[in-house]
């Protein structure tokens, strides 16, 4: 060993110098240049490898000093409001030392990342435990906050700028140590550290993310099952951390979380570590989103729309180890409860999931046939379920309405359109729990009650559907019992029906039903009346809507609820507006003409007795409602369309064949025409031109039976409101028709049917002034002749004398056409049937109204063995002369005791000089009139008279 | 308080009956560390120099060194012997000065003192203080402490230089120099004039730090400033290799020191040599890094080291008049034929890896790559055959050559050495 005696060199003589330099300035605070005593430490850091954890160590002490500084002045500043004083030698060192130690890591990242990194993050956390609280942030202040204060510090700045430089050169190898030694110093210092563990996340999301997952989970699963009391260490921070990150990255969280769920239910693939992490991972999960909301609706956003029901077999395997981790079932289950309960989206997920869990639907998902499994699932489920609907009753029971708010409320408000379908749920459970929830809902807002009540009532389709309605319509009351929230049901179901009304007709079948239903009594909830008044709340809505409709099967529906809800009212005072009561007659007329033309012969009877219900009972109550009724049914039968159904004759359509036409055809029709001008040209034609005649289309007349089964039914509904309006009538006895009513038909039908205003009255003139009325005369008869109806309708009002005195000038202008046509008859040979048939049923129609005593009644059943010029003369004395001189008025009829009008016969009886024609021409025709004649004059009677 | 130290310490002086012992504890509790780190390290050397002086060292003294050491110099343990607070870095910088000035200016000292002192201040036994001896080694480098280099060689050398200590302070250096601040670099090119032996176990551990890896590969490449370095100190000292062969240890060793043989660095740096071809051809690391250049090409320092490795080989065999005497006697023990023969394994397992390559471009360099090593293989028998620088058991080398892939000169060398 020669080589001992070497010389020493010059450099490591400096070398020397510059580390006892350096360590005496470094250990005593001797008063050294601090900026040349870090340019000492850099170069030593540079050239004496060996020094570099001292020199590290110096750094550490002129950032901390730094920073106090930093801290000092704040302090002072908030104190004193002076100006700040640039601490110039200090930055420029930290400067300096940013950029050698920058250099290094660039130079070789993978050997000095670790050290500086270690270093810097070490550091950090001393100055920021060591200075927590300080500088007038608070020790609870929030991770922003801290955030920039520190920011906002050169030195500390400094520093993170350069760790996060050395883990941004390490991320893409050495993860785990990076996040390790992170999370670890963030262990140690915590809470103060969290801002740089924020930062550094920031700077790498996912990376950041996961392993500050999977380092928590660790230690979750390391402290969490040992003792329930002290939460493990490392949670808090990652909740710290992952909520700062949460502002920016959140999908990044979110997509973390689900991959550590899926993660935790793959199956172990025997890693001994593995498996108690796995196991943990459910309830770490739990525990971060029951400290952080935000992680709460991260996990909600992804995780939960992972979990189906047939994944819970996989997890009840697991959950018993879960327990451990928050000390028993029950508490868990709060747990979950309450987590649910904050969801702020999700909720309907939840809901479905548990309602999956407890009764499936589909068997398969959860394996029907393993029944040892599917119990206690089903049973958990269940009972989770119970608590999370419990506990929102509470939570709305125990605070002020409107003011508590629960995320998972809102959420499956949100969401509606899922839970209501579960309302219409074969399954019962579903059924009660949407009921539940929506009642627990609308107990924020009335209009979820509604349109969720509007849904079921236009869905329901079976009975069970409609308990639930009515048990949701009534337990949303049963919340809110107060006066005050009595109005606001009320105007939800005025929105109810105004939705329905709007809809199909299934809605209003199953509100009939309803009505229905609380009129028997039977159903207790449904005492209040509660469908009856919301029916009267809307009934405009129902009138309007029936005057407009076309489908039979919504307007019978309709007409029910009308009239249950008219009818309803025996025991209030009649309240209701006239302008309803008219509309709602008008409705009824309408309805009637629906129900006229219905196919359906049940439905139909159905329907017009159920109008002549209606109408009765409006017309009996309002005047006004039944002129308007009467008016609107004559006008409709007579002239509008429905008169086709009563069989009047429309007037036959006319149409133009419809051909392609041609110009050019059309000019060699011309050519021709104009060459052959004389001849075919020159016939007329009515028709157009080139077409040849018109071609009439017959009209499709309504089978006889039909027609007077229709008329029947008028005639029934007309008779309906024109009752007296009796309170005591019922269905099965008509009401007596009042006279009045009656009078008002006769007046309403010469109104419609005679053209003219005046000259209607009572008496008949001279037969010479028929010349004056001719044309209105023919007209009526026209009318007669066309419509048939009137005829019945003319019956009608004959039958309750002595309103066929009104229509006197309608017969009138029947007699005066008819004495025409017979003298003209008297012309020729043979008079046609019709003309007989007419006037038949003119002189039977007068018999009826008692117009014509006895025996002037049976001229009908004279008239046709007679001669034309007979009838002439008969009708003309016997008719026309009587009426004349005995103005059929009501004043001719007199009440009996029955208090119907009579015409008594015996006092009435017509002078001679009006049955002398009769006799004459009956012993004239003798041969075939004798019986007849033996009638009406008895011989006693004609003996004395003939004397 | 101080009564108490003082007490102690007096029990240590009568334990062991050292005057300046007085002097010294009078003070230690009044000075700060550096002079107490002083003071003591000196009354370690004093301890150590009465244990060397023909007394037969009592195995209570060695304990009641090592116990003043930890207290004392490492401030590992308190004065009741539990655990303290660590040094803190610039404590431990102070620590490292202090020794260093003990080191080079105990001139007075005899180098076995020295010996022992270092040996008892980083016995095997504590392994924690490896850290410190690491960056005492790495500062003494840079600051050219010749004493605590050598020092440390031989340190090196009585633990065995591919024991665990060893490696650990080669890794530790390797990492300080040439990895962390290359620029250092500079200072250690006079390191073998400076401290040969040390350099040469250095080489010895390094070498073999780097050539035993994990299964998968072949050869793990050192950095590159460290190869150029090498590559600069075996071509400039053709003797550097031997260095730890030369010269007694015997002399240096504390009484009843029992030297370990040395091992030359050439086995290992041999090994580099030939199975750097095959690193750089190899698929598994093409496939790994075909992207970057800087991987899939052999450093052209490979060649040059195994030129001025075999240039060394061939100088110690020239029997040069300075070094006749050490070449005699060393020459039969600088290569262990076991050595050699663990070259051809890797070789074997390569070239079956290479065999499954499918790609053909890839294969053609493959081959090309492994007839260069077994080309540098063969120089390197040939040479060390040559210059009687092998021993141990030739057959077994010869039957691992054997079963080697077909290389012309690698024939010719087996059989011309068969024959012999």
């Amino acid at each position: 060993m020669s080589g001992t005696s070497v010389i020493k060199t010059v450099p490591p003589q400096d070398l020397m110098t510059e580390l006892r330099t350096f360590v005496a300035g470094a250990t005593r605070p001797v008063k050294t240049n601090p900026l040349e005593l870090a340019r000492t430490a850099l170069s030593i850091l540079k050239t004496l490898p060996a020094a570099r954890d001292a020199v590290l160590e110096y750094f550490c002490t002129l950032f901390d000093s730094a920073v106090s500084k930093y801290v000092t002045q704040i302090e002072n500043d908030m104190c004193l409001n002076s100006g700040s004083s640039a601490s110039g030698h200090e930055d420029a060192t930290i400067i300096e030392i940013h950029v050698v130690l920058c250099n290094f890591v660039s130079s070789n990242p993978k050997a000095w990342a670790p050290i500086i990194s270690t270093w810097s993050l070490e550091l950090l956390g001393e100055l920021s435990s060591h200075y927590a609280g300080r500088a007038h942030v608070p020790l609870s202040a929030g991770l922003n906050e801290t955030l920039q204060l520190w920011m906002s510090c050169r030195a500390t700045r400094t520093l993170i700028d350069i760790t996060t430089q050395c883990l941004s050169c390490l991320m893409h190898s050495d993860t785990e140590s990076c996040i390790n030694a992170l999370l670890d110093t963030s262990v140690a210092h915590s809470p103060h550290f969290d801002w740089v563990v924020a930062h550094v996340g920031s700077c790498f999301p996912h990376t950041v993310i996961t392993r500050v997952l999977s380092c928590g989970l660790k230690d979750f699963s390391r402290h969490g099952s040992a003792d329930h009391s002290l939460k493990a260490p490392k949670l808090n921070s990652v909740v710290g951390i992952l909520g700062h990150l949460a502002g920016s990255h959140f999908a990044d969280i979110r997509s973390a979380l689900l991959e550590l769920f899926q993660w935790s239910l793959e199956p172990d693939q025997h890693e001994v570590d593995g498996e108690n992490e796995r196991s943990a991972t459910v309830p770490f999960l739990l525990q971060l989103a029951s400290l952080s909301p935000t992680l709460l609706r991260a996990l909600t956003a992804d995780v939960l729309h992972t979990l189906t029901p047939s994944m819970l077999p996989k997890l009840a395997v697991l959950a018993p180890s879960w327990c451990e981790y928050f000390g028993g079932s029950q508490a868990l289950e709060d747990l979950i409860v309450h987590l649910a309960l904050g969801c702020e989206q999700g909720g309907t997920q939840i809901l479905k999931l548990l309602l999956d869990a407890t009764s499936p639907l589909d068997c398969s998902d959860i394996g029907a046939p393993d029944s040892a499994t599917s119990a206690p699932i089903k049973e958990t489920s269940r009972e989770i379920l119970e608590l999370l609907l419990r506990e929102v009753d509470h939570l709305l029971r125990s605070t002020m309405p409107g003011t508590c708010t629960i995320p998972l409320l809102c959420s499956i408000k949100r969401e509606m359109t899922v839970i209501q379908p579960l309302l219409l749920s074969g399954d019962s459970l579903r059924v009660q729990t949407a009921v539940r929830l929506i009642g627990l809902l609308g107990f924020h807002s009335t209009a979820v009650l509604v349109s969720s009540a509007a849904f079921l009532l236009q869905r329901a389709s079976t009975n069970n559907h409609l308990v639930a309605l009515v048990r949701l319509v009534t337990g949303g009351i049963g919340i809110s019992t107060s006066g005050s929230h009595f109005s606001d049901f009320l105007t939800m179901l005025d929105t109810l029906l105004m939705c329905i009304c709007a809809l199909r007709g299934y809605s209003l079948f199953n509100f009939s039903f309803l009505y229905r239903l609380e009129h028997s009594g039977k159903v207790p909830s449904l005492r209040g009346g509660l469908v009856s008044r919301a029916v009267r709340c809307n009934l405009h809505e129902i009138s309007d809507r029936l005057c407009t409709i076309s489908d039979t099967c919504l307007a019978h529906s309709m007409a029910v609820a009308l009239d249950l809800a008219v009818a309803a009212d025996k025991s209030d005072v009649y309240t209701v507006s006239v302008q309803l009561t008219l509309l709602m007659a008008k409705a009824a007329v309408t309805y009637f003409f629906l129900c006229v033309s219905e196919q359906d012969d049940l439905g139909r009877l159905r329907g017009v007795r159920l109008c002549c219900h209606l109408l009765a009972h409006l017309s009996s109550h309002s005047p006004p409602a039944r002129s308007l009724a009467l008016r609107e049914l004559l006008e409709g039968s007579l002239f509008h369309s429905h008169s086709h159904l009563f069989g009047a004759k429309l007037p036959s359509q006319i149409r133009a064949p419809r051909e392609e036409i041609k110009l050019l055809h059309e000019n060699h029709k011309q050519s021709t025409s104009v060459m052959l001008a004389q001849r075919h040209s020159s016939v007329f034609h009515a028709g157009v031109i080139g077409d040849g005649p018109r071609k009439t289309f017959p009209n499709k007349a309504p089978e006889l039976d039909t027609v007077m089964h229709r008329i029947q039914l008028l005639i029934e509904v007309i008779k309906a409101c024109c009752s007296a309006g009796s309170e005591t009538g019922s269905e099965q006895s008509p009401t007596p028709v009042s006279l009045d009513s009656i009078t008002a038909v006769s007046l309403l039908l010469v109104e419609l049917i005679s053209p003219d205003v005046m000259y209607n009255g009572l008496p008949w003139p001279e037969e010479e002034f028929c010349k004056v009325t001719v044309e209105r005369d023919l007209h009526i008869r026209r009318l007669f002749d066309d419509i048939p109806l009137i005829w019945h309708l003319m019956s009608l009002v004959a039958m309750y004398r002595p309103a066929l005195c009104y229509c006197s000038v309608l017969l009138r202008a029947l007699i005066a056409t008819l004495l025409a046509q017979w003298g003209s008859a008297a012309q020729r040979v043979q008079h046609s049937d019709r003309l007989l048939a007419t006037t038949t049923q003119v002189l039977e129609l007068m018999a009826l109204g008692q117009l014509l005593p006895p025996p002037l009644s049976s001229l009908r059943d004279v008239i046709p063995h007679l001669q034309p010029q007979e009838v002439v003369q008969l009708i003309r004395d016997c008719v026309w002369n009587y009426l004349r001189d005995h103005v059929p008025s009501p004043a001719l009829f007199t009440r009996d005791e029955n208090g119907l009008m009579w015409r008594d016969a015996t006092l009435a009886r017509p002078e001679p000089q009006y049955t002398n024609t009769l006799r004459s021409t009956m012993q004239n025709n003798i041969q075939c009139l004798g019986t007849l004649y033996s009638q009406l004059f008895p011989p006693t009677l004609s003996g004395s008279q003939s004397d | 308080m101080e009564h108490t130290d003082r007490k102690r310490i007096g029990w240590h002086e009568a334990k062991l009956g050292i005057k300046d012992w007085n002097m010294e504890e009078k003070v230690m509790h009044v000075m700060d560390s550096p002079s107490i780190h002083n003071l003591v390290v000196h009354a370690d050397e004093q301890m150590c120099a009465t244990q060397n002086t023909g007394r037969t060292p009592v195995a209570k003294h060695m304990d009641l060194l090592g116990e003043i050491i930890s207290e004392f110099i490492f401030c590992e343990v308190d004065r009741r012997g539990g655990r303290k607070r660590r040094l803190n870095c610039i404590q431990e910088l102070q620590l490292l000065e202090v020794l260093c000035d003990y080191f080079s200016y105990s001139g007075n000292s005899s180098e076995t003192i020295r010996n022992m002192v270092f040996m008892s201040l980083f016995p095997p036994t504590h392994s924690d203080r490896s850290r410190l001896l690491i960056k005492l080694v790495s500062m003494a480098s840079s600051t050219k402490n010749v004493p605590v280099l050598t020092a440390t060689g031989i340190w090196m050398q009585q633990l065995g230089c591919t024991s665990k200590f060893s490696l650990d302070l080669a890794q530790g250096l390797v990492k300080d120099y040439f990895v962390l601040i290359p620029k250092a670099v500079s200072g250690l090119q006079d390191l073998p004039q400076l401290a040969p032996h040390f350099t040469a176990n250095f080489l010895t551990a390094v070498a073999e730090m780097y050539g035993v890896v994990e299964k998968r590969h072949i050869f793990s490449p050192p950095p590159d400033t460290l190869l150029e370095v090498i590559t600069q100190w075996v071509s400039d000292n053709p003797t550097l290799c031997l260095a730890a062969l030369l010269g007694n240890l015997q002399l240096v060793l504390p009484t009843g020191g029992i030297p370990v043989p040395a091992i030359t660095p050439f086995a290992g740096l041999f090994k580099w040599c030939i199975l750097a071809p095959l690193h750089y051809a190899s698929p598994s690391n093409t496939s790994d890094n075909a992207t970057s250049n800087h991987n899939t090409l052999e450093s052209p320092f490979y060649s040059r080291l195994h030129l001025a490795l075999l240039e060394s080989l061939l100088e110690c065999y020239t029997p040069s008049p300075v070094l006749h005497h050490t070449a005699a006697s060393g020459s039969e023990n600088i290569i262990s034929a076991q050595h050699l023969a663990l070259i051809a394994e890797p070789i074997n397992r390569w070239r079956k890896e290479l065999h499954r390559m499918e790609d053909e471009a890839a294969r053609i360099r493959g081959e090309t790559a492994l007839q260069l090593a077994l080309d540098r293989f063969a120089q390197v028998i040939q040479v060390a055959l040559v210059t009687h620088c092998v021993y141990g058991n030739m057959q077994e080398l010869f039957s691992q050559l054997e079963a080697l892939p077909e290389n012309r000169l690698l024939r010719i060398v087996i059989n011309t050495h068969r024959n012999l």
